[in-house]
């Protein structure tokens, strides 16, 4: 049986710097949680807003993981 | 011109472990700090740990990690600083990793300095538009009495930040090293460090953390008193 060690390289590296903008882009709205005078529902639609575009970054990484040179 | 050939391909066991357990020393680090109230932040050592042993990108995802952990446990204001730990982890992982900038201690000290400049370029942008000035951070009390004498804000929160800024990037590098020293060579295979025994990399720590508290001490005796 072949045991073959898996590795990361440089287009990983570069899978991994697309998530990280993801997450980051889904969770920015929440910097502004304390502050005075945000209304609930003008956060949550922020915050939708911001899952869903952090949500195609993400998976803008994950295709590129999956393309073929 | 670098001589560094860092292993192009990292096993992605190395990667699945390092990641997550540098962003809990950074949340931890971040924690530390936010108990005592320094004015500096502890919260990118993982960081640099990450971005030299694993790549720039990889540190990215650790310091976004970190620090949208950080929001849950420390302080919910972290979140937009995420991208401080973005680029402090490309600078530390370009420089050091990719263009051979650790190879003596004095490089290493031009990369804090280079890294605390830029990263406070970053941050001051983010306190000033997001945070209007006032983040909590123990650097708020600096920021004021350099607005209050008639600078601007942007200029205050960068004038502000800058030595606790160098610092804290001075004591993660060097604390970073002597972490990067003890992980398995297979790691570090190819990037160009300090060569020291055990007892030269902890003085190469101690010396470097001493570079940072110089700058915290010049923040806290020199700079806070002349501005009254």
């Amino acid at each position: 049986m072949a045991n073959k060690q898996m590795t990361v390289g440089p287009k990983e590296g570069a899978v991994a710097g697309v998530v990280a903008m993801g997450i980051f882009t889904m969770f920015i709205p929440m910097g502004v949680i304390g502050f005075q005078g945000v209304a609930e529902t003008n956060f949550l639609t922020l915050w939708a807003m911001n899952v869903l575009i952090g949500a195609f970054v993400i998976g803008s990484g994950i295709a590129v993981l999956r393309a073929k040179d | 011109m670098s001589g560094a050939k860092a292993a192009s391909r990292i096993p992605l066991s190395y990667v699945a472990v390092l990641v997550p357990v540098m962003g809990a020393l950074n949340v931890v680090g971040g924690s530390i700090n936010n108990a005592l109230k320094l004015p500096i932040f502890l919260d990118m050592i993982g960081t640099m740990v990450a971005a030299v042993a694993l790549g720039p990108w990889w540190g990215a995802l650790t310091g976004i990690i970190t620090n949208v952990a950080g929001a849950f446990t420390i302080n919910p204001t972290m979140i937009p600083f995420s991208l401080c730990n973005v680029v402090g982890a490309l600078v530390w992982g370009y420089m050091i990793r990719n263009n051979g900038w650790g190879r003596t201690p004095g490089r290493l000290i031009v990369v804090g300095i280079v890294c605390g400049i830029l990263v406070q370029m970053m941050a001051t942008p983010i306190v000033v538009f997001v945070f209007g000035g006032a983040t909590g951070h123990s650097s708020d009390a600096l920021l004021a009495a350099f607005a209050a004498a008639g600078n601007s804000l942007l200029v205050s929160s960068f004038a502000s930040g800058i030595t606790g800024s160098i610092a804290d990037k001075m004591i993660a590098t060097f604390v970073g090293l002597a972490i990067l020293r003890a992980l398995p060579s297979g790691l570090t295979a190819g990037i160009e460090l300090p060569k020291r025994d055990a007892t030269g990399n902890l003085v190469l720590a101690v010396g470097g953390v001493l570079v940072g508290v110089v700058f915290i001490l010049i923040t806290i005796f020199v700079v806070k008193p002349a501005l009254g």
